[in-house]
């Protein structure tokens, strides 16, 4: 071998490896209105900032994914939690971020952003001018002005929250969380929405993880039981302007971690995830025995019922590190169909 | 049991092919003690590469990071400069490949892996890589191991050595050392200190609006000190090491995390103390050795966050202390045995302690392992290597682990080399995975793997040049490969779920020659690696034949050096391939990261004892990410200077 062709294999070996690769960029170009659909938060996983946004439309029968990124260019954060309706937008909490952005329900398009929040979790619009919004870390509800998104002030709970619902004059806080706190997390707070100010806490079990109201204007809650299945689980009837608790239910099992409890649009029928799908009459003197509709090999992380025809919606987490499902069943439990979402698909919220 | 028959004929065979032989070279005895290098003295052997001293000159004020970037195909995941970093060899991940100082495992008890970025290279005298049958000396190394050691000189004469670097975005390095050399004893003492505010310039694409930031929160001081001792006995050495280091870091967030209120602080605080002392007894065609190590380790993780205005009131607080200690020993007997044949016998016993606030209790357990082997030159051409390791957890027998290589040299062509290797290792779980509270696992069991490899090394003879290239083909199979899997609890606990098989191509080279009065040195390396779980659970949840994340396929480096006269330069580029960061890498525009090239290029000047140097990294100034969402620096500089004094 000649010194020269050393030399020149040497050069070619640098040219060839200096050589540059073409990037993919993103489609961000999608000039439509969404349409009739409902809107998926895919939470993606802790730390690695891939939440994404996804909506089904009805018309096209189509999941369209990474919606947020495709429209708007920048990704939606890490871990997205909850998402809120108002006039024509939606208020997507990005808890780890700590950010909420405001977009445009009908485009997906970035309207506003609202930062400097600690670790948010659901927001509850009250007028057009104040908001409020819970937190898992910080013992106190973040008040926000809903239009400009700035700042307003905090309302003092003493322990975390979780979500909000509004009843009257009053937003009721389910304190699911006592993750590094003292305060014990068996309580539904009551909120002054006039005042915002605490005025009342109702006692239920560990970890009120989610409440509807129904059409006799019945709070109901449901609670888990506890991180480390301390109790045994619970869904609780109270009177949302008495607060007095008119019935306890309890599960049957201490290691059951019963969820996501729902309401059909007509106030009548509720829902939950237990292993399985759930479905209980308002009147009922009793929990379901049985499923209403069998979990299987799916890991059932959420579930929503569309108001108008009764849909019940439920996504499959899988392992929590592939796209999930959205499973879609009609009313009488029969599936319609499953369409493929992000990764760990959960809140689903209706357009 | 047939394979236990299978194995006890291959050992006979192994002796009887002793008697057979005559006229091959003596079996090399290890009785040599002597490291004082050339400038170019790497080894590409058959499962194991010895990095040269150029190398790690080049490098004297990085950590191991760079060194296994810019000189191996061995794939670096990094967190940043300063933040985490972890290796993984041929396709395995972080916690299979397995460190060793001094022949004892520096990986964490708690995680099982090893951050790369806190070993520094000047206090590191010997570093190799070693992989297959190699590799099998003790359990963990299911992907490889890299071997780093400290090593005597002896003579008469005092070593003075000094370094300053300054660098871009306030990085100050400095290291001394003093090496007091006599005829039977040899004191080396190294201390460093490393500084960094960390904050470089990098553009935002997770932001609204993108925009140039400034990163925040990723400062860092690494200080450490290692205090050697060696005394020859003229027929036995005894060695003392103590490796001392304390490094803090700022934990910064990841580019979409950026706007939490109020003033969160997150870090992390480690310290090490890792003393090790052995004894060696050389004779006629053997040695004895008993070393014995103690290790402690203290992490403190610490989260806090304030409401949004001061005087910034504590809001959320992690503050989690996790201490960990063990005590490993070893007992090895080296004898030749007949002319061409060398057997050897290794016992060793680990202890090991873990306390912390995510365990219900204080943990411990010990590792059991005995090996014997052979290596044999069964022709001419021929040689191999056979060994028998047997290991215990507690009382609880984890099994054979064989391992055996063939060496064929033709007689007609002896710069080929043949080589070919069959190894079967395991890694016991770590003790996060069995302890941590909720969720740990108490009743896994060990991963194991199975490997075969198969290289052709070539080693032509050239005027004025030297040629070494070595291409490699390997396959492996990791069943009872631990994952962290969610439950009916909101808690994920960690099972023997998978079965990963990787396979995959490698290539390293190595050429040096003289042109027109310059000195080249040419090296580069390539791996191809595909890595996938071929478990059921994987079928049923369609992961199967994905590539693992982070691992990517291509990845590979070039060096380029030249000497002439006093002033010596270098030249770098490593290529890094597409990483899936989910397994759904098809249709997720999050679901991968680019690939990219790295630019590096250093010049330095030699006068006297003094020795001045300028590195530029990322010359092009490639603005990308290792990991997703974490930012790394553009074009940054480092001027250093070395002086280094030797008095006889």
């Amino acid at each position: 071998m000649k010194k020269h062709s050393i030399l020149i294999i040497s050069v070619l070996m640098i040219l060839m490896v200096s050589c540059s690769v073409e990037e993919v960029q993103p489609d961000i170009i999608w000039p439509e209105n969404l349409g009739k659909g409902f809107y998926v938060l895919n939470q993606g996983n802790y730390t690695a900032g891939n939440a994404t946004l996804s909506f089904y439309r009805y018309d096209s029968a189509k999941m369209e994914n990474n919606l947020f990124f495709r429209r708007n260019g920048i990704p939606l954060g890490d871990v997205a939690h909850s998402l809120t309706f108002w006039n024509n937008y939606a208020f997507i909490v990005v808890n780890n971020s700590s950010t909420i952005w405001a977009i445009n329900s009908n485009t997906s398009i970035v309207g506003g952003k609202l930062s400097g929040l600690h670790s948010p979790r659901f927001v509850q619009v009250i007028s057009n001018e104040k908001a409020y919004v819970s937190d898992l870390l910080t013992p106190g509800i973040t008040v926000f002005n809903t239009a400009s998104l700035q700042i307003l002030g905090t309302i003092p709970t003493g322990k975390s929250t979780e979500q909000l619902l509004i009843f009257q004059n009053k937003v009721f806080a389910a304190n699911w969380s006592d993750y590094n706190q003292a305060a014990p997390n068996n309580t539904v707070q009551v909120i002054d929405i006039v005042l915002d100010k605490l005025i009342d806490s109702i006692v239920v079990a560990k970890e009120p993880n989610s409440m509807v109201l129904d059409k006799f204007n019945k709070l109901w809650v449901l609670c888990s039981g506890g991180f480390m299945n301390e109790e045994i689980p619970a869904l609780f009837r109270i009177n949302a302007e008495t607060y007095e608790i008119e019935a306890r239910f309890n599960f049957s099992d201490i290691e059951l971690s019963p969820e996501q409890l729902s309401i059909n649009g007509s106030g009548d029928k509720l829902f939950f995830i237990n292993e399985g799908i759930y479905q209980m009459g308002v009147s009922d003197t009793e929990l379901p025995l049985q499923p209403f509709i069998f979990e299987g090999q799916r890991n059932f992380f959420t579930l929503a019922i569309e108001p108008q025809t009764g849909e019940i919606l439920v996504t499959d987490a899988g392992n929590y590190t592939q796209n999930g499902y959205v499973f879609r069943f009609r009313s009488d439990g029969m599936l319609i169909d499953s369409v493929r979402a992000g990764i760990i698909p959960g809140f689903i919220g209706f357009n | 049991m047939s394979k236990i028959k299978i194995i006890l004929t291959l050992l006979i065979f192994q002796l009887c092919a002793d008697n057979l032989l005559a006229d091959v070279p003596d079996t090399i005895q290890l009785t040599s003690i002597e490291i004082r290098a050339n400038a170019i003295d790497s080894e590409i052997q058959n499962g194991r590469k010895s990095f040269d001293t150029l190398s790690l000159q080049s490098l004297a004020s990085g950590s191991l990071t760079e060194l296994l970037r810019h000189h191996s195909s061995v794939f670096i995941k990094s967190n940043g400069p300063g933040g985490l970093s972890t290796a993984s060899f041929r396709g395995t991940a972080a916690n299979h490949t397995l460190v060793l100082w001094n022949g004892f495992p520096v990986n964490g008890l708690q995680l099982g892996q090893v951050d790369f970025s806190t070993i520094p290279i000047y206090f590191i005298d010997q570093i190799n890589l070693a992989w297959g049958h190699a590799a099998n000396k003790r359990p963990g190394g299911l992907g490889g191991v890299v071997e780093l050691n400290n090593k005597p000189s002896f003579g008469n004469n005092i070593d003075v050595d000094i370094m300053q670097t300054i660098g871009s975005y306030n990085t100050f390095g400095t290291f001394a050392g003093l090496s007091i050399r006599k005829k039977n004893v040899h004191l080396k003492t190294r201390v460093f200190r490393k500084s960094s505010a960390n904050d470089f310039e990098y553009l935002n694409t997770a932001s609204f609006p993108k925009q140039t930031m400034k990163q925040k929160n990723a400062d860092h001081i690494d200080k450490g000190f290692l205090q050697e001792v060696h005394i020859n006995f003229k027929k036995s050495l005894l060695s003392f090491a103590s490796w001392n280091q304390w490094n803090d870091r700022s934990l910064p967030p990841i580019m979409t995390n950026l706007e939490r209120g109020g003033d969160p602080k997150e870090f992390q605080n480690d310290r090490f103390h890792r003393n090790f002392l052995s004894y060696q007894y050389f004779w006629d065609g053997g040695k004895v050795a008993f070393k014995t190590s103690y290790f402690k380790e203290f992490q403190h993780y610490y989260l806090r966050t304030t409401n949004a205005l001061p005087p910034y009131l504590t809001v959320s607080l992690i503050d989690s202390y996790n201490e960990s200690s063990s005590l490993m020993n070893s007992f090895d007997v080296e004898q030749q045995l007949f002319k061409h044949t060398k057997l050897y016998f290794q016992f060793l016993f680990d202890d090991e302690r873990v306390t912390s606030n995510n365990f219900l209790n204080d943990e411990n357990r010990s590792k059991t392992s005995v090996s014997v082997g052979a290596e044999t030159a069964l022709s001419k051409s021929f040689t191999s290597e056979l060994s028998l390791r047997y290991d215990w957890v507690e009382k609880t027998a984890s099994g054979l682990n064989p391992s055996l290589s063939i060496s064929y040299i033709p007689e007609t062509m002896r710069s080929l080399r043949f080589s070919m290797g069959f190894v079967r290792n395991l890694r016991y779980p770590s003790m996060n995975d069995l302890f941590w509270f909720p969720g740990g696992n108490s009743d896994l069991n060990p991963e194991h793997s199975s490997s075969a490899d198969f290289s052709i090394g070539f080693s032509p003879k050239i005027q004025n040049a030297n040629l070494n290239v070595r291409v490699s083909g390997y396959i492996s199979e990791v069943t009872d490969w631990i994952q962290w899997r969610p439950t009916a609890y909101r808690y994920w606990v960690p099972e023997n779920i998978a079965r990963v098989v990787a396979r995959g191509i490698e290539w390293q080279q190595q050429l040096n020659f003289n042109y027109s009065g310059l000195d080249f040195h040419l090296s580069s390396n390539y791996a191809y690696t595909i890595t996938t779980d071929e478990s059921p659970v994987g079928k049923i949840e369609n992961s199967s034949g994905k590539q693992l994340i982070y691992i990517p396929k291509h990845n590979g480096n070039v060096f380029l050096n030249t000497r002439y006269k006093l002033l010596n330069f270098t030249y770098n580029i490593g290529y890094t391939g597409v990483r899936s960061t989910s397994l759904n890498s098809n249709d997720n525009y999050f679901g991968y990261l680019p690939s990219y090239w790295m630019h590096n290029a250093s010049i330095n000047y030699q006068l006297n004892y003094w020795n001045i140097s300028l590195k530029a990294n990322n010359l092009l100034d490639k603005s990308y990410q290792a990991v997703m969402w974490r930012p790394m620096p553009g074009r940054h500089f480092e001027i250093a200077l070395h002086y280094r004094f030797e008095k006889h």
